[in-house]
Order: C-alpha cells, then sequence, then structure tokens
C-alpha cells in the first residue's frame, strides 16, 4: 500500500473505532488518562501495521481492544488510578420540571447501575460493555477475549440476569 | 445483531444510550499525533510521537498565549513578527477545507496530513501536500468537506485545486486553506 493510501486507512480506522477504545478505557480510569492511553492504542496499531494479521471477518477492532485491555493493566500496575463508576451522563433539555423529575429518576437508576455494574466480575463487566453498550456480536466479542461464541453467548447471559438482579436490588433498597 | 441482544432492558437501554464519546479537541490532537507519527517514519527528526502526548498540553498553552499576544498587539512591529513566523512541526499539516473562525475547532474541517519525501528525497511542500487531497476529492468546500476514504480516493475523476495558503496555527503547526490570505483569518503567514 501506499504511503498516502495508508496515511488515509489509518485516519479512517481512527475515526471508525475511536470513541469505542476511549469508551473501554474510560471505564478503568479517568477523562485524560483514558484519552490519552486511546491515543497510544491508535499509535501501536500504527507501528504494528504490518506485523498484525487481522481476520477479515471482525477487522481490527478485537485487536485494538485487546491492546487497550493490556494497557489499562499496565497503567494499573504502575499505580494509575482505577475508576469504577462513571459519572451520571447529562439529560436532554425541554421541559425544565420534567426534566428535573426525569434528571432525578435517570440520575438514581446510572447509580443504581453503576453500582451493579461495579460489583461484577471484570469479566462481565467487558462482556456486558461490548455486547450491550457497543452493539458487537458475540463473534466479534469471541474474537477480543478468545473464548468461543456460544460461551460467550451464555457467559453474557448470566452476566446480564446478574446485573438485572443487582440494578433491581440497588433500587428496591433506596 | 445477536437474536438475544434485540430486546434490552432498561438498565441496559440507559447504558447504552449514555455512550460518552471523545471530545472534538481530543480527536484533533490525536489526529495531529498519529499523522506525526506517520510524519515521523519518513523524516526521523520531526518530534516524537510519544514525547507529543506528554508535552501537548504545555505546548498549547504556550502556543495560544502567544498567538493570543500576537493578535492583540497591534501596530507594526508586531505586525511584522505576525506576518511570518516558523511553525515548530513542520513534518505535517492541517489541511482545511473551509477558512472561518471556527474551523480549527471542528475536526469534520480539516484533514491532518503528513508531509512525505518523493522519491528524490525531497520534502513536498504543506500546498502540495494538501493539493494532492483535493485533487483526490477527499477535501471540499461543501458538505461533507472531508471525506476519509480507506482506498485512496475512489472520486471519479480529478477535481479542481482552489488556490491554497499556509499560515501557522496557534498551536505552531501548519493550516493549509482555501481561497484566503492568512491575515483574513488572523494568523501568521509560514515563513519561506
Amino acid at each position: 500500500m501506499l504511503e498516502a493510501n495508508q496515511g488515509q486507512w489509518f485516519d479512517r480506522l481512527y475515526l471508525e473505532h475511536c470513541d469505542r477504545i476511549y469508551r473501554f478505557l474510560r471505564c478503568r480510569m479517568d477523562p485524560t488518562e483514558a484519552e490519552d492511553l486511546t491515543a497510544q492504542v491508535f499509535l501501536e496499531a500504527w507501528r504494528q501495521r504490518d506485523r498484525v494479521e487481522v481476520d477479515p471477518d471482525v477487522g481490527w477492532l478485537p485487536w485494538l481492544y485487546r491492546v487497550a485491555r493490556n494497557m489499562a493493566s499496565k497503567h494499573h500496575r504502575s499505580g494509575g488510578r482505577e475508576v469504577r463508576v462513571a459519572e451520571v451522563p447529562e439529560t436532554a433539555h425541554g421541559d425544565h420540571a420534567q426534566d428535573i423529575v426525569d434528571a432525578d429518576q435517570r440520575a438514581r437508576h446510572w447509580v443504581a447501575a453503576q453500582s451493579a455494574l461495579s460489583r461484577l466480575s471484570q469479566t462481565d463487566r467487558d462482556l456486558i460493555q461490548w455486547a450491550i453498550v457497543e452493539d458487537l456480536s458475540s463473534t466479534q466479542v469471541a474474537a477480543i477475549t478468545g473464548m468461543n461464541p456460544a460461551t460467550v453467548r451464555s457467559r453474557l447471559m448470566r452476566a446480564r440476569n446478574r446485573l438485572r438482579r443487582m440494578v433491581q436490588e440497588a433500587e428496591d433498597g433506596a | 445483531m445477536e437474536p438475544e441482544m434485540d430486546s434490552l432492558d432498561p438498565t441496559e437501554q440507559l447504558l447504552r444510550s449514555s455512550r460518552e464519546t471523545l471530545s472534538p479537541r481530543a480527536r484533533r490532537e490525536h489526529l495531529l499525533l498519529l499523522a506525526r507519527a506517520r510524519a515521523e517514519e519518513m523524516n526521523p527528526a520531526a518530534d516524537g510521537a510519544d514525547a507529543g502526548i506528554r508535552q501537548r498540553r504545555r505546548k498549547y498553552v504556550v502556543g495560544g498565549a502567544a498567538a493570543v499576544a500576537a493578535l492583540l498587539l497591534g501596530g507594526g512591529v508586531a505586525a511584522a513578527w505576525v506576518q511570518s513566523l516558523k511553525p515548530t512541526a513542520p513534518a505535517m499539516v492541517y489541511c482545511f477545507a473551509v477558512a472561518t473562525q471556527t474551523s480549527g475547532e471542528d475536526p469534520g474541517l480539516f484533514q491532518p496530513v503528513a508531509l512525505l519525501a518523493d522519491e528524490n528525497g525531497t520534502m513536498m511542500t504543506p500546498e502540495h501536500a494538501c493539493a494532492n487531497y483535493w485533487r483526490a476529492g477527499l477535501l471540499s468546500q461543501e458538505p461533507p468537506y472531508v471525506r476519509a476514504d480507506p482506498d485512496g480516493g475512489a472520486v471519479e475523476g480529478r477535481r479542481s485545486v482552489p488556490p491554497l495558503v499556509s499560515c501557522v496555527l496557534p498551536e505552531g503547526n501548519v493550516g493549509v486553506f482555501p481561497n484566503i490570505r492568512c491575515i483574513d483569518v488572523g494568523l501568521p503567514d509560514v515563513a519561506k
């Protein structure tokens, strides 16, 4: 591939996947650290571009996630702060009074969800992140984790049931 | 998607609908960093990409302050200083599709491009590098402005290239704009 074409291909790879990689890292660290490591993941992709064997069925994304996971682990081993509960996301603006009620309900639901997520195992959290939040197929998740797709589906089903039960318990106890 | 994913419960819907995205500023910094890494392969003397991550915030503060000072000073001496500056990262450029006051804040309006050497080892000029993108139809003055094409720009035919000018952006990088003079957007020319 010509250098100029490689550059355009790589910009496309970045624009297609940067948000997913950022979110994956953001679940584990503060926003600034997640931004920096996102850039490092793509730098590594550029440096390794001729050595990585990419499965055409799933593309680069599984490789990017694996690199991001390794970098996050290294980051925490070297003393980086781990963040498990993200901030409550903003709501849409419209009717102000209704917004306040909606925002309050949404905030409580968000806290319950994040609290439940933080009590799941890292593997279960990752499965929910990939399959539910990012809407990846079980084949893609299997390529990231090294499990087979059937195992991904069964473990994901159990993780979703756990999450549902924990959120319900948190809301009942609030 | 998998059949079992078709129905999400309210918690899952909330998690999916609350997805964060990278800020435009972070995207812009990353694209700069990655373009610089590409340029570094061609020209090892360029700034290291890893160092770029560590130093980027300090550079922006220093570069931004210098640009603001330049714009505020006015008068003959300041004008002479503003008219031409040496960019800090000559191995890459931003090719802008349009020139507006806010174009530098919107990553959809520019394409970072590494300056590559030709077969004789001569580095291309910023205008030449961006002209290639205009010619291939990857930049246009109408939406979507910037097309990232993995195949290197499979646009039918060759497109015309508007008059291009190189200016020094507040961060010290080179921006190449169509149809303006640098002074029109309050930026210094690149010193030849």
